[in-house]
Order: structure tokens, then sequence, then C-alpha cells
């Protein structure tokens, strides 16, 4: 293969690979990026922890029946100097995300674009009860 | 952002190099044999520079090149890691996160670790200056007291590393550090596409690191690998922070849910059940008990 084939394709690959890999600190490969879903739920849990932050969210279908899923979030060091701290998010809010689910399909994923159940942005500073 | 105080810090650098110096004296008669490797005779009189603050790697892209491969083109891999480096993205493409050491907690190692994906702060002294980096609490140390290489070199993530303070304007001051790391030790990768480095941990990175302006710095890093065709630099900006500053700990088996096992990778679930991330994997799941 020359160079020039050897790079182009390179590159192909790279981009339609790794798009997705914005702001992880790691691979992000077991997230499919190309089929993100909206989930709306409340949160059972809000765990501020190291590698990454997660919430577990409980999600109901149209049917009633209920999924809890674990979704992770960016880690507490590229969030605590913009404001979000353990208290930021608290059980039994409501929120929707923007998720890459596990190729797999369990439910599992990478979140982003977190706001309240109205679509509001969430102030990761406001003053909620301890 | 607060403007630096030189004078107070230049007093101050001068103050614990005298206080270094002294001890060293103390020192000399029960180790005379180290005391005659450290040669600060030529810089009595230099001043250190003022370094202080919190270092965030400037925006950007999160590959090796800031610019990202799409415009700073392909790493220049040999033929044999370019091919392996296309096995990893087939594989990374399918769900797997192969050839990413820090998926599984690893340390990123040098150089990858002077990315900086979270802060840095640098700590000079005399005889060593140190690197702390936030991401997995880890600290560099860069020899400054004149030494040789050992012997033998126990291998580590972020290697051992050697520098030398240059004063490139002649004012007096240092103000660039050339620094050159060996025994690094593996698996390491460039970055999360998982560029890799030859599996023999021969590497040698060379960096040069110097403002470019008060709040802002670059460090100039070449990286000599047998996986790449030759030496590979990048610059790598630093912006800095000086009030204000806020440190966060980063413990990375907190709670990291990404399980590799043997050439599998799990997601374990918040009720501890290990979720396989790629289509048709296997999975590790209990069957329930009313199962067929």
């Amino acid at each position: 293969m020359n160079n020039y084939l050897k790079y182009s394709t390179a590159l192909l690959i790279l981009i339609t690979a790794f798009s997705q890999l914005v702001y992880a600190h790691h691979s992000t490969a077991m997230f499919d990026a190309d089929h993100p879903i909206e989930l709306s739920g409340t949160i059972i849990e809000w765990q501020y922890s190291n590698p990454h932050t997660f919430i577990i969210l409980n999600v109901s279908d149209e049917n009633g029946s209920k999924t809890e899923w674990t979704l992770e979030g960016r880690s507490p060091s590229a969030i605590y100097r913009l404001g979000w701290t353990p208290n930021s998010l608290q059980p039994g809010d409501e929120i929707i995300v923007t998720v890459n689910p596990l190729h797999s399909g369990a439910p599992g994923g990478n979140y982003s674009n977190i706001r309240w159940i109205d679509g509001s942005s969430i102030d990761p500073k406001a003053k909620r009860p301890d | 952002m607060k403007q630096l105080d030189n004078s107070r810090f230049s007093a101050l650098t001068k103050i614990i190099f005298l206080v270094s110096t002294t001890i060293i004296t103390a020192c000399s008669a029960e180790d005379s044999d180290r005391i005659l490797e450290v040669d600060n005779s030529s810089n009595t009189n230099m001043a250190y520079p003022d370094w202080r603050g919190q270092w965030s790697r400037a925006s950007g892209s999160l590959n090796w090149p800031s610019e990202g491969y799409e415009q700073a083109g392909p790493p220049p891999l040999t033929d044999e890691y370019m091919a392996i480096w296309q096995g990893y993205t087939a594989l990374q493409e399918a769900g797997i996160p192969a050839g990413d050491p820090p998926s599984n907690c690893l340390p990123q190692g040098m150089p990858r670790i002077m990315k900086m994906t979270y802060p840095m702060e640098i700590i000079v002294t005399p005889e060593i200056t140190y690197i702390y980096a936030e991401w997995n609490s880890q600290f560099r140390r860069i020899y400054t007291d004149g030494r040789s290489w050992p012997d033998y070199i126990l291998p580590a993530f972020n290697g051992y590393s050697i520098g030398e303070w240059h004063d490139e304007n002649g004012d007096g001051t240092f103000d660039m550090l050339a620094i050159e790391t060996r025994a690094i030790k593996g698996p390491r990768s460039f970055d999360s596409r998982a560029v890799p480095l030859h599996a023999n941990d021969e590497t040698i990175v060379l960096e040069e690191l110097r403002l470019i302006d008060d709040m802002t710095m670059q460090n100039t890093i070449t990286t000599i690998d047998d996986a790449l065709t030759g030496p590979w630099t990048v610059n790598q900006i630093y912006e800095r922070e000086l009030e204000d500053i806020i440190w966060a700990e980063y413990a990375c088996a907190e709670n990291n849910r990404h399980l590799k096992l043997g050439d599998e990778w799990y997601f374990i679930n918040q009720d501890g059940t290990l979720e396989p991330t790629r289509i048709g994997q296997p999975g590790l799941i209990p069957a329930p008990e009313n199962s067929n």
C-alpha cells in the first residue's frame, strides 16, 4: 500500500469511528454515538465519583414498565470546576438526558445535555436542600 | 487574572536555593560521592522561574496533536504499527476500547500524561522540578541536580526524567526546562484513539517547557519510539490560573465501571450485572432462577 492510500484509509477510519470522542479522557468505544437516544426519568442516585459521575435513572416506557439505567457522565475533575457538586442533583429529580447507549442494547450508556423534565437548563450551583 | 509578582518570587526561589545549597553542603562529609555529581556551581547566581498556579491544557481535541488527526494528518507510524492501530480502530468501532490502557484505570504514562486532560501544578526547586497531574493524582520528578543516568532504572509509567535549565534570553533567570525521560513502562498509547507505542517500551521523550507569555506555557514534546518512522514532535499549550484555584481528587478505582476480563470488556451496571458492550458478546449476567 502506498503512503497516500495508507494515510487516506487511516483518516477515513478515524473520522468514521471516533467522531464522538469530544470530551472523554479515555475511549468511549463501548457507547454507540451513532444512535443517541433521549431518556426522561427520575433520578434514583447521583454518584459523584471517580473516574466518572453516574446517574442511576428510573425510566418508564409507554406500558408503565420501568427500567433502571446506569448512565456515565463526566468526571469530577471535568465538572467540579464548572460548579457541579454532589448536591447539584438529588434522588427524585426528574430529568431528560441524551444518551449514547451500549452497543449491546443493555440499559447503560454515557449521557450529555442534561436538563430538567420541562426542558429548562440546570443551574448546578443552585441552592438545594442538604 | 492576577499578574505575577516576579520580584517576590525571585526572592523566594533564591531563599529556597540557598537553603538547599546549605543542606547539600552540610551533607558533604558523609555523602561526598553524591555531592560530586551535583554541579550547581554555574547556577549560583541564577534565579528560577515563577511557574506557580494551575496549568490546564488549552482548548482543543484530546488527540495527541491538539489540532487532531483530521488536520494534522495521521501519526507517523511504521507499517507494522499502522496495521496494529487500524486493528484497534476496528475493535473500537465494534464497541471494544482496545489499545487504550486508561480505560482500565492504568496510568496514561509518558508522553500522554503531558496532554494534561486535567490540570497540573509545577513545583520548581533547584534539585527537582515536580509536575503534579490531577488525572490519577500522579507526580513526575525531573531531576535537575546534574546527576547521570543510573545503571539500572526500574521502569515506571512516567519514566525517569533528567532536566536541564536554560536561560534563553540571558536575563539571569532560567526560562526553559529541557527534559529527557527514559525507562517508561507500558502498555501505553498516545491518546484515546489508541495510537500505539512500541511494545519494547524503549521510548525516549524529549521536552522543552517554556512560557509564551506570563499566562501561557508551551511544551514541545518529541517522542522517539520504534513504532514511529522517526521522532514525532508536537506542541502542547497550557493555560494558567492564578486565582481561586480548585483542585479535585482523582482516584480511578473508586467507581470504574469499565471492566476488562481477558479480551472482553464489560460495563458494570448498578445492579451488579456485567453488561456486554458489543453486539454478539457472550454475557456474564447470572441467569434468573426461573429460566430454562
